[in-house]
């Protein structure tokens, strides 16, 4: 009798450990196929502004010719209406049609995956306009954490994993591949929800192309100055920014990622314009005249070695567009899309087109730089 | 640190780890109750002391009293130690509250008084531990108890941080014993508490705390909605104050068989309770037999006449109700559930009560009733309790809630009536026993998932913390 109580409470242990192993086996293969899922078919459930971007872009009639590659602060910075009026305006009716596919938190490590989606879909743009920022390619690989929880992919684990231990933050790269249902669990339950009440209500959405406007003809008044609380807020982000770029290198996974991206434009010949964004004049000095002269001489480095372009709108935008140190309002995007639309992109344009049908292939006709 | 929190989930993690890491029971008593000492100081430090104070009274009158002989002095103790202890309740929780009433009562009388409150902050789980000190020296005083020697166990019998502060309040007699053995490392317990536990985390992170978003505003603003709206508050509240209570009493029990410790049951399906007083066999358990055992005996229980039973009956309601809060919508409901209590006393017993055919109508009148008692139970003022009884049974337009809404508390219902079907037809432990491991693990990991793909960001308090 003893031994039958033993032998049964050996056994109710053993069963117990095998029911404990299972379900750490089940919970952890969840999150690695529910992670695989969200990285390659649910976009959506990981990172929704990039999944926004091709919607958008399937939603179009046309395929767009010129596609904005950037981050939050491109998002703003362009108004495409405006800048297909002032297109057409100088360029006539074959002129091209834009579109900004600048998402949150999107430096060139998201640029470089938008747009081998975008292609991968089957658009082909004949024209990138993509952000570049010193701080962006700094050293230190300041932005990869939030890559690891949204975009970055087991492709991706072995670079991500050594910025990541430099830079002390492995574990959201830990928290983005073993728990990823838990981390988008948000974006995963609004989306399931969505798509089960879309079920009811059945109907295809429509295909069409935005319609252009006219062209603007004045500037927007300006916005309401910055708040004295968002101003303080703006003043500390700038000494941030400062003390980010001592010791200035360009150097990080932001970098190998730009190369990456300006080495496939040119080899499937697609221009690429670098952009430096427009930025508050308190960004600007916070900026050292070292830092910006190494990242000057980087980008020609990039421009003679990939055949891009740049142009540098840093001091473009008014101080009085800004809602904070370098996101500009609605109306600054109105009035920097007016200027740039026929100074910049419609002579680019020009050229481009020139150069496709002329014999002279090599020359890089220069970008102007002001308006 | 709430249960919920993943501050919890670090600190069980590593409480756990080295507990069971090591060897012998006096380092592993010691682990607990530094352990429990940091759970409790983590939601106010100096309150620590007050638990300390209180528990230091009965371990050393409860050592006085078992050397005594003679009645008297021993009774003299026991009247020192239970003073001291509802003392300290008194001043904690119900000081204010005596001040309003006693305010309100010389403005009625034509007085002008000036109203002084304390600021006075309410330690955590203190109605718990105080009818656990109790119920030990009074064991001890009538010798169903040995008063325990060594004060690490004794500390701990009090401190013991899964039940710490919410229950389910445990006897001297279930829990003292527990912590003289000596645990052995049981991976069949480890994966019972992870049952409770991982279902306690559901029914409180994914069902109780999205019905917050329906409760908190009828119940705040009564008035502006309709009977439609309000009947759906009630119920979801039925549901949120089950789902939170019990969620939370199964996750205790779920820590404590981690460690190789055993808490009592704390519900047994009580919406299925075929009259009031099943309900409180079935409803917080370990509050319903310490008032009875303590409380409702002493008084003369049912020994004496039916109306003398009933007497004993209303004033343990009143004081059950009072314990809950200091506030007289929670006596309110004491004595409510006190009437029904003696009502269903006083009925005749009638054959046709017991049997099958009237179960579903019982079922339903006692839930009826419980849900009434509810309402003076979360209103926050007898004014809004009548609102809200006022527009349950007389039809008003008023505000609706949305589709959504709707939806979430139907569906959050239907779990609830399956989870109480399910729980009394089927016999639970002897089907877990059989089902294979590998369908143990995928229900257990699927349990979990829901509840990481489902609880809300923002995790709310347990309800009965506020007790």
């Amino acid at each position: 009798m003893q031994a039958t109580k033993r032998h049964a409470r050996r056994d109710n242990r053993r069963r117990g450990l095998r029911i404990v192993l299972w379900t750490m086996g089940f919970f952890l293969l969840a999150q690695l196929v529910g992670g695989l899922v969200l990285d390659h078919w649910w976009v959506r459930g990981r990172y929704p502004w990039q999944a926004e971007v091709y919607e958008q872009l399937q939603a179009r009639a046309t395929p767009p010719e010129i596609i904005f590659l950037g981050s939050s602060r491109f998002c703003g910075d362009w108004n495409c209406s405006v800048l297909d009026a002032g297109l057409r305006q100088h360029l006539g009716k074959m002129s091209p049609r834009t579109f900004n596919a600048a998402v949150p938190w999107g430096d060139t490590t998201v640029a470089e995956r938008i747009l081998d989606d975008v292609l991968h879909l089957g658009y082909r743009p004949k024209l990138v306009v993509l952000e570049v920022n010193p701080v962006n390619l700094a050293s230190g690989d300041d932005w990869v954490h939030g890559h690891a929880l949204r975009l970055l992919d087991w492709r991706d684990f072995p670079e991500a994993f050594m910025a990541l231990i430099r830079n002390g933050r492995i574990m959201f790269l830990v928290r983005g591949r073993l728990l990823p249902l838990y981390l988008h669990r948000d974006e995963i339950c609004q989306d399931a929800l969505s798509k089960l009440v879309a079920l009811f209500h059945s109907g295809r959405g429509s295909v069409s192309d935005p319609p252009i406007g006219s062209p603007a003809l004045t500037d927007p008044p300006p916005p309401p100055p910055i708040p004295p609380d968002i101003m303080t807020m703006v003043k500390e982000s700038c000494q941030m920014v400062s003390r980010r770029l001592v010791n200035y290198q360009p150097h990080s996974m932001a970098v190998r990622r730009l190369e990456r991206l300006l080495d496939r434009c040119h080899t499937l010949e697609i221009p690429v314009l670098l952009v430096q964004p427009p930025v508050h004049s308190l960004y600007r000095q916070a900026v050292s005249a070292q830092a910006n002269a190494i990242f000057a001489d980087y980008i020609q480095r990039l421009t003679e070695r990939y055949g891009c372009r740049y142009c540098d709108l840093s001091d473009h935008l008014p101080d009085e567009y800004f809602r904070d140190e370098h996101h500009a309002h609605p109306e600054g995007a109105i009035y920097l899309s007016r200027r740039f639309a026929p100074a910049v992109l419609a002579p680019l344009w020009r050229d481009l087109q020139h150069a496709d049908t002329s014999s002279d292939k090599g020359s890089t006709p220069g970008v102007p730089h002001s308006f | 640190m709430l249960f919920t929190s993943a501050k919890f989930l670090g600190f069980f993690c590593l409480v756990f780890l080295v507990y069971w890491g090591l060897p012998g029971k006096r380092p592993r008593l010691l682990w607990l109750l530094l352990a429990s000492i940091f759970f409790y100081m983590s939601w106010n430090p100096w309150l620590v002391t007050l638990i300390l104070f209180s528990a230091s009274v009965d371990y050393f009158a409860a050592m006085k009293m078992e050397s005594l002989e003679r009645t008297w002095p021993r009774r003299l103790l026991l009247f020192a130690s239970i003073s001291t202890n509802l003392g300290l309740l008194a001043f904690f929780k119900y000081v204010n509250f005596f001040l309003d009433s006693a305010y309100a009562l010389q403005g009625w009388l034509g007085g002008e008084p000036s109203r002084r409150f304390f600021e006075v902050v309410l330690p955590l789980g203190i109605s718990f531990y105080t009818f656990e000190t109790i119920s030990y020296i009074v064991d001890v005083f009538h010798r169903r108890s040995r008063a325990v020697r060594d004060p690490l166990e004794y500390a701990l019998y009090i401190m013991f941080f899964p039940h710490l502060v919410a229950g389910p309040i445990v006897r001297p007699r279930d829990f003292l014993p527990q912590l003289r053995r000596q645990h052995r490392f049981n991976w069949d317990r480890i994966q019972l508490g992870l049952q409770f536990f991982f279902l306690g985390l559901f029914k409180k992170a994914v069902l109780a705390d999205r019905l917050v978003s329906v409760v908190d505003p009828v119940f705040a603003n009564p008035s502006a909605f309709g009977s439609g709206a309000t009947w759906l508050a009630v119920l979801a509240y039925s549901a949120q104050i089950y789902l939170d209570f019990s969620g939370y009493s199964d996750m205790a029990v779920g820590l404590a068989h981690m460690l190789g410790y055993r808490l009592p049951r704390n519900f047994n399906m009580p919406y299925l309770a075929a009259n009031i007083a099943d309900f409180w066999r079935r409803w917080h358990i370990s509050l319903s037999s310490w008032l009875r055992d303590y409380l409702f005996i002493p008084l003369g229980g049912s020994r004496g006449s039916r109306w003398r039973t009933c007497r004993n009956l209303l004033v343990t309601m009143l004081i059950g109700g009072l314990w809950h809060g200091a506030s007289w919508t929670f006596v309110a409901w004491g004595g409510l559930h006190g009437l029904l209590l003696a009502g269903h006393k006083l009925m005749p017993n009638w054959k046709w009560r017991a049997s099958r055919a009237i179960r579903p109508v019982a079922v339903l009148t006692t839930f009826l009733a419980v849900c009434v008692g509810w309402v003076f139970f979360r209103a926050q003022s007898f004014g809004d309790a009548g609102i809200i009884l006022h527009h349950l049974f007389h039809p008003v337009v008023g505000t609706a809630l949305s589709v959504a809404q709707i939806w979430m508390v139907g569906v959050i219902l239907a779990v609830l009536v399956l989870g109480h079907i399910v729980g009394a037809g089927v016999n639970l432990a002897r089907r877990e026993r059989a089902m294979p491991e590998v369908v143990m693990g995928a229900l257990l990991t699927g349990l979990l998932l829901l509840v990481l793909l489902l609880a809300p960001g923002d995790g709310k308090a347990f309800i009965y913390f506020q007790f």
